[in-house]
């Protein structure tokens, strides 16, 4: 073989390479202009990063149109931003894309569903907990569970690896877990459970398909609720303060609790909470 | 990364607990599903020997079915499909009728039928190396079929039959390990659980590698005394 050929493919393969991981990793602080606040004051309109699978958070309605208590939610934060809630613009992002779309400035704000996590808060900045999700729990209105006490020694189906599934076991419920949620729904519809330990949003999403809003609810406060927060650029304190702001007014108002009534959401602790909290804040 | 490994989940009294449950339902699993591999292996061979055209189509089918298709996919069907078809049964921990196969049975029974095909595939090919010589001498000697068939050619077969039998049982405890799918409590789907909660994966691994192991190392020693016990002279070594 050319040796001169060789080299000159091993140029290739190196500049390959290079071209490969740079295009890989993620776009540096690119995305960290500074103000965005200004920004969107200037171009007079706001990208907000919403879900539309996630019914009743976020999801897109019979016109087509984004709905949802998370909709409600940012056309409330761009009424105090840009003084009117129709300066939007929704993009339809998935757990997976939702920080990049914000590091690579496609958004402006992340309001899908997203849980605060440490490794997160590595690389974006987190507004005030305006909610939270924890473990709830699906069964027959005629189950008569009406307290977690009485799940002690019953079957309860759940979902393998979840981070609730210890603390549940030692309540004495005996837990049966499955791979994945359509394994659990069918279980427990066949009866080999009692009742579905999941999260209690995505329940309340499952509950609002006819075939079982009829004969299911859902009886309990959720437990071990995870906050969620909405995602921003990190390093960019005053947007943040002014998302923060807004959400301690809209708390204060009682907007999420109002909220959940409207999307027939089982009220959560954390809503009742943030809105004495946000009331006191107020009042001081 | 061996020097910091983190075994501290191994004192926590909920996961000992699971561990426990889990390595006793693994091994009880693993003993009932070879017992009835074992059983439908001998059944069905001698069923294929009696030479009643149907029976033996039977047979045919269902070894073709179960040793065509993957384990998992028997498990679901067993478990999602057969199971409403089947009757029901009152469950106070569930409060209301479930399907009778819960999903340790289901697990058994499909292991078993899919250990089970193999089971004959293996005692036919150690039937089909019996001399034919020894049929004949069967025959002459006024042996009926069924005598000839348990007295001489099974005891026989067998015996050519134990290296291939081993591969086969040893796989089938490894492959109990997918009743997890169905949620059948035994050591993987436990073990998942604690890693998922500690983000210890590789200690976890580690610690059910060993006991994988220790069973299997178990069921071969068992397997290997049986071989030398029922050696005989003239065959093998």
């Amino acid at each position: 073989m050319n040796r001169r050929n060789f080299q000159k493919n091993l140029v290739f393969i190196a500049i390959a390479i290079g071209l490969i991981v740079s295009a890989c990793s993620p776009g540096g602080e690119g995305g960290t202009t500074g103000n965005t606040l200004e920004s969107i004051k200037e171009r007079d309109k706001i990208v907000i990063g919403v879900k539309t699978d996630y019914s009743p958070y976020g999801f897109i309605d019979k016109n087509g149109e984004n709905a949802g208590l998370e909709i409600d939610i940012a056309k409330y934060i761009t009424n105090e931003l840009l003084a009117s809630k129709d300066k939007v613009e929704f993009v339809s992002v998935s757990a997976a894309n939702r920080i990049d779309f914000l590091r690579q400035g496609k958004i402006d704000l992340v309001i899908a569903t997203m849980t605060k996590t440490p490794e997160r808060e590595q690389i974006i900045d987190f507004s005030e907990e305006y909610y939270s999700a924890g473990a709830g729990l699906l069964t027959r209105k005629d189950s008569g569970i009406n307290e977690w006490d009485d799940l002690r020694g019953k079957k309860v189906c759940g979902i393998q690896g979840s981070f609730y599934n210890k603390q549940l076991t030692e309540k004495g419920i005996q837990m049966v877990n499955f791979p994945g949620t359509a394994e659990a729904y069918k279980a427990v519809e066949e009866r080999r459970c009692i009742g579905f330990v999941y999260d209690n949003s995505a329940l309340v999403g499952k509950l609002l398909e006819p075939s079982w809003a009829k004969n299911w609810h859902q009886p309990l406060p959720a437990i071990l609720e995870t906050p969620w927060g909405m995602g921003i650029r990190k390093n960019d304190k005053v947007f943040l303060d002014a998302v923060n702001n807004a959400i301690i007014k809209m708390e204060a108002e009682g907007f999420v609790v109002e909220g959940e009534k409207k999307w027939n959401i089982p009220p959560t602790e954390h809503a009742k909470k943030r809105m004495k909290q946000a009331e006191e804040k107020k009042t001081n | 990364m061996f020097f910091n490994l983190n075994f501290s989940w191994l004192g926590d009294p909920t996961y000992q607990n699971w561990l426990r449950e889990g390595i006793v339902t693994t091994i009880f699993l693993s003993i009932v599903c070879v017992f009835f591999s074992l059983l439908i292996g001998f059944v069905g061979v001698w069923l294929q020997n009696l030479s009643i055209k149907w029976v033996r189509g039977i047979i045919q089918g269902y070894v073709q079915i179960f040793r065509n298709t993957p384990p998992l996919v028997q498990l679901f069907f067993l478990f999602f499909v057969l199971a409403a078809l089947l009757p029901k049964v009152y469950d106070p921990t569930t409060g209301g009728e479930r399907p009778i196969l819960n999903s340790f049975s289901s697990a058994a029974i499909a292991l078993s039928l899919f250990a089970g095909a193999f089971n004959i595939e293996i005692f036919r090919s150690g039937i089909e190396a019996v001399p034919k010589t020894m049929v004949e001498a069967c025959e002459s000697l006024g042996f009926s079929r069924t005598q000839s068939f348990f007295l001489v050619i099974l005891p026989l077969a067998f015996r050519i039959s134990l290296p291939a039998l081993n591969s086969n049982l040893v796989n089938l405890v490894k492959t109990t390990t997918l009743a997890s799918a169905i949620a059948t409590p035994e050591l993987l789907y436990y073990a998942g659980q604690i890693y998922a909660d500690n983000f210890a994966t590789l200690e976890v691994m580690l610690f059910i590698w060993v006991i994988y192991v220790t069973l299997v190392g178990i069921l071969l020693a068992f397997m290997h005394w049986l071989e030398l016990k029922l050696h005989i002279p003239g065959y093998g070594n």
